[in-house]
């Protein structure tokens, strides 16, 4: 599986709702709106496939993964960017 | 009756051994609705691989006796490309299939999983609408490998339902430990209640003697 734990800001603390502003638009690309990592559910309606598919992605190692905090998974916005191949 | 944080530990909830305080209680009927939605899923995830890992050795027979005349063809985006013949959907969801292929490699039959994206999806445009995930010469060995894989998939899934709950209480419910309430939102997972808006009733208490 590859995932790690991701931290932001100072001394490892997790922002978790650094990530809770925004939404994909609607051509599933996400939005230039500061945001650094999206959940699997936003990665999942951005990339137009179903929620387990992003896990399975994840699994394989296709798409790489981080855990906040709590444990949940993100992904970060350039690894969304790389596969939706847009800059 | 035992207590924590002076409270009596009176109320079961489906599928979590332990019982709950009348402030846990009240986080977990708060915490439900919140991911009703993925536990539902997660249930049907769940009980879709039990059946095919219940009905692998039959579904592996039935494919490799099975001619492959006039079956669906699809082609894999690898190197080289390859065709594959479609022979069992294992799982279909809006946005996906899971389908049990094969192909014929020299006088031998190979199978494969492969998941079938939506091909309008971004990332289908981009990267393939089909996507290899494994292939054996048994195609039960290959069923079991599924299975496997997808009940880690199912773990991943649970993880981030946990951490859902976990973020939802502490902000409904702060300065509380929520490890029990997490814990029994997980058992659910499990095998599913009855009906979601069942509502819990308080356990009978029961007298230990020591």
């Amino acid at each position: 599986m590859k995932s790690s734990q991701c931290t932001w800001g100072k001394a490892g603390k997790t922002r978790p709702n650094a990530m809770d502003n925004s939404k994909p638009n609607a051509n599933g690309q996400p939005e230039q709106n500061g945001r650094i990592a999206y959940s699997i559910h936003e990665a999942a309606d951005m990339l137009g496939v179903d929620y387990f598919s992003v896990y399975r992605l994840i699994q394989r190692g296709k798409i790489k993964a981080c855990r906040a905090l709590r444990g949940k998974f993100l992904i970060s916005k350039t690894e969304l960017f790389r596969l939706l191949d847009t800059e | 009756m035992l207590k924590r944080n002076g409270e009596n530990c009176e109320h079961a909830v489906p599928n979590y051994p332990g019982l709950l305080t009348a402030t846990e209680f009240k986080a977990y009927n708060a915490a439900v609705p919140l991911v009703a939605e993925q536990v539902r899923l997660a249930h049907e995830r769940a009980t879709a691989l039990s059946k095919i890992e219940r009905h692998s050795a039959e579904i592996a027979e039935q494919v490799a006796s099975q001619s492959t005349n006039g079956l669906p063809s699809l082609t894999v985006k690898e190197t080289p490309e390859s065709v594959w013949q479609v022979r069992h959907t294992l799982f279909k969801s809006p946005r996906s299939e899971i389908l049990l292929c094969s192909r014929a490699v020299g006088e031998k039959q190979q199978f494969g999983v492969v998941e079938k994206f939506d091909p309008n999806s971004p990332y289908a445009r981009i990267n393939g609408e089909t996507d290899l995930q494994m292939r054996s010469n048994n195609a039960f060995l290959l069923l079991q490998n599924y299975v496997e894989c997808e009940r880690g998939v199912l773990q991943m899934f649970r993880k981030d339902i946990e951490a859902t709950v976990e973020e939802q209480l502490l902000e409904k419910f702060p300065g509380q430990n929520h490890s029990r309430v997490v814990k029994a939102i997980s058992a659910r997972c499990e095998t599913q209640t009855p009906s979601e808006s069942q509502k819990e009733k308080p356990a009978r208490s029961v007298k230990l003697r020591m």
